[in-house]
């Protein structure tokens, strides 16, 4: 009996379906990642005030059902679920950031270059991503990191929201951005995130999908 | 006991050459989905922390809190998922091969039926707590037992690893038992 016969013996008539669930998984990263942090905070709350699953589903006036989708990071959230998440454990789970006020002036630029970084110089955990880092060199001044935030949502426009808020990863002096994954033209955004964030002298070094 | 065809690089009926996964009986998903759904799962991932907490601490740090814990091992699961991923659409020149190593540490060839793991070690992860355990059956071709968070230096240390390293040689015995053991009935049909 050949190889191909042997396995075929002990071969499930099923289909594996890990393949359509982790493309699912990834096409959704983002809202995942959301979605696992308030679980995370809400089980936190949870074991700290030693209050039980049935007893937040009461506080909160909904079904069991949800409050296992909300600690299972399956809960695409409301904002009404997340206020009554925050009244029935007392903690704040999201928080809008203020218009960021740049102090121009304030702080130093370390390094005036705007790069994206050649594929080997991403670190592994992201390479096959269907992503683009934009490094950019780390302030003396959080109030021009700041500006920088705010400079990405400028050019990202219909995509702002879903641009990251904070660096992805931290490698030494220079912060990783993740945009490319929401725009379909990576290399004008990030020119005219060039053009926005003024002050200093930058140019785009290299730049890859 | 059964095994299902998860991807390879040749697809289809015809396909050997890929990553398998175990279906063991009265399971409702083969080992593969189980432990992605295990990894992903907040709640299960606290629970987890919490009952091994002590282990947690040590790897992690004594201020540690189980979400903590539980968040930086699901980021862990993430990178192995677009890893695996990548193997699948070919995004990468890396194999099955260079992803799958000896369970043995000291076992320098590979060989058939050999009990594997892989882990998603890199520049930026040098201590990676997230195994899966696979049973080689030949180049580039495992079947997948299922997997841990492995806290300690050897298996025999805890229940959970106990438990990965007694289903790897159940694999390995049934497909012995089976007549998956000969590289050159696979050399045949590839």
């Amino acid at each position: 009996m050949s190889m191909k016969d042997k396995l075929k013996k002990i071969t499930s008539e099923k289909t594996s379906d890990w393949l359509a669930k982790a493309e699912d998984a990834l096409a959704h990263a983002g809202a995942r990642r959301n979605a696992r942090k308030v679980a995370l905070r809400v089980l936190q709350a949870l074991r700290e005030q030693d209050i039980n699953q049935a007893d937040l589903a009461v506080k909160m006036g909904v079904s069991r059902q949800q409050v296992t989708k909300i600690v299972k990071g399956k809960e695409n959230f409301t904002f009404e679920t997340i206020d009554k998440l925050e009244k029935a454990l007392g903690v704040t789970l999201i928080s809008v950031a203020p218009t960021p006020q740049p102090a121009l002036g304030h702080g130093t630029l370390i390094e005036s270059t705007l790069t994206i970084p050649a594929r080997s110089q991403i670190a592994e955990p992201y390479k096959g991503s269907r992503h683009v880092f934009i490094s950019y060199s780390w302030f003396h001044s959080p109030a021009l990191l700041a500006m920088f935030y705010s400079s990405i949502k400028k050019v990202s426009q219909d995509i702002v929201h879903k641009t990251t808020e904070q660096p992805l990863e931290l490698s030494g002096s220079t912060v990783f951005f993740d945009v490319q994954a929401f725009t379909s033209d990576p290399i004008t955004t990030t020119s005219n995130l060039v053009k926005e964030f003024k002050g200093a002298d930058k140019k785009i070094v290299e730049c890859w999908s | 006991m059964k095994i299902l065809h998860i991807f390879g690089p040749k697809d289809g009926p015809e396909s050997v050459e890929g990553l398998w996964a175990v279906e063991y009986e009265d399971a409702s998903e083969n080992a593969l989905v189980q432990l992605f759904d295990f990894w992903q799962d907040p709640e299960l991932m606290v629970r987890f922390c919490v009952e091994n907490i002590d282990d947690i601490q040590r790897k992690f740090g004594d201020d540690v809190t189980p979400e903590e814990a539980a968040d930086e091992l699901m980021d862990e699961a993430d990178e192995m998922l677009m890893f695996l991923m990548s193997l699948a659409k070919r995004e990468t020149s890396d194999t099955l091969q260079s992803l799958f190593k000896p369970l043995n540490d000291l076992e320098t060839d590979l060989t058939v039926l050999q009990l594997s793991k892989a882990s998603s070690k890199t520049k930026l992860r040098k201590d990676p707590k997230l195994r899966i355990y696979a049973v080689r059956i030949n180049e580039n071709t495992y079947v997948v037992t299922g997997g841990a968070i492995k806290l300690t230096n050897q298996m025999q240390d805890r229940p959970h690893t106990i438990e990965e390293l007694q289903r790897l040689k159940t694999v390995k015995d049934w497909l012995n038992r089976e007549g998956v053991s000969y590289p050159e009935d696979l050399t045949d049909v590839l």
